[in-house]
């Protein structure tokens, strides 16, 4: 009796691991789009907690028509952004924050203005860790 | 005796003039004798032709960006806005044009409304496709369309932001970063010259 319980606790603790997500995302947000604007801004830090390198590859949103994984950087005071060729590497128990003055997604022609307060929904695609849903917060533009 | 000490007076007071501080140097970089985009005549939203010289008597910011651009341009329209309300009374003295570099897609209403979502006072100034190459060289300043996915493409532009004293001169060009309180400390100068 004493052992089987200890084995199912085993098991339970086993299974917690198992299931952990290896991929977990902090405060995805948006900024509110401008009126005039067709694209928008899309921030959050991805937390790998798996070994080995993961990639962000692509994802999908139903708010717009596309969404890129853009870089962006600043060359002698001229700002450089560039879709991210062959996904966004996620290094093993590394987070990447994507943040205004950098990396980015990009949703590309919005179906509708993003609106502060309110959210959507955005499906990332990893190499292995699968699909990943999140709602993404709609910040008001005071950053 | 009596001129000896008149003396020491006077050597004193040279000596404490010319120790004055000079002017504390501003926090964004200071240029001097560069005409850049004087003269030039781009219309803005409305139509109308717009020249640097029309804003004698404000402190003028230009800079480059388009409204397809989700971070930068953004990014420093909004602090552009804040650096502006940071001026408190002076605020009115600091006009903001952002210049499109992509005229082709920004139509005269949709970069209007998109300037004017940020600050009311702000302008957008939309050159001719045609005329864009012209507008950016003036400032030495670079766009660059570069294709991304598809029929898609992105800008490569200069991101400084060129500022113009009271008097139309080209003074300061401040990098998008510099911080809020420094611009605004650099603005505030300007507006209250003259």
């Amino acid at each position: 009796m004493k052992i089987s319980l200890a084995l199912l606790l085993l098991l339970a603790s086993i299974t917690r691991v198992f299931a952990a997500d290896p991929i977990t995302i902090e405060r995805p947000w948006a900024r509110a789009s401008a009126p005039g604007q067709t694209v928008g801004g899309g921030f959050m830090t991805i937390v790998h907690q798996g070994g080995g390198e993961d990639r962000l590859v692509s994802a999908t949103t139903p708010i717009a028509r596309e969404v890129q994984i853009h870089t962006m950087n600043m060359d002698g005071g001229v700002m450089r952004m560039r879709p991210v060729e062959g996904g966004l590497a996620i290094p093993a128990d590394g987070r990447v924050v994507l943040q205004p003055g950098g990396l980015h997604l990009m949703f590309m022609d919005i179906n509708a203005p993003l609106v502060a307060g309110t959210t959507f929904p955005v499906t990332l695609r990893f190499a292995k860790a699968g699909e990943i849903k999140v709602e993404f917060n709609v910040e008001a533009r005071t950053r | 005796m009596r001129f000896k000490s008149l003396g020491l007076v006077l050597l004193a007071s040279a000596v404490l003039i010319a120790c004055a501080p000079p002017p504390p140097p501003f926090n964004a970089t200071e240029v001097s004798n560069l005409s850049y985009g004087r003269g030039l005549g781009i219309p803005d939203t409305d139509g109308e032709i717009r020249r640097i010289d029309d804003f004698k008597g404000r402190v003028t910011l230009v800079f480059f960006g388009f409204t397809r651009c989700p971070d930068i341009c953004p990014t420093t329209l909004m602090r552009l806005r804040q650096v502006r309300n940071a001026l408190g009374e002076d605020a009115h003295k600091v006009q903001v044009l952002l210049v499109s570099v992509d005229p082709e897609r920004d139509t005269p209403d949709r970069l209007g409304a998109y300037v004017k979502s940020f600050d009311d006072s702000f302008i957008g100034l939309r050159p001719e496709p045609a005329e864009l190459e012209k507008v950016v060289k003036a400032f030495h300043a670079i766009a660059v369309k570069v294709p991304t996915v598809g029929d898609d493409y992105t800008i490569d532009h200069s991101a400084t932001i060129y500022v113009y004293d009271r008097e139309n001169q080209l003074r300061l060009i401040a990098q998008p970063t510099l911080e809020i309180d420094l611009f605004a400390a650099d603005l505030k100068r300007l507006a209250q010259e003259g």
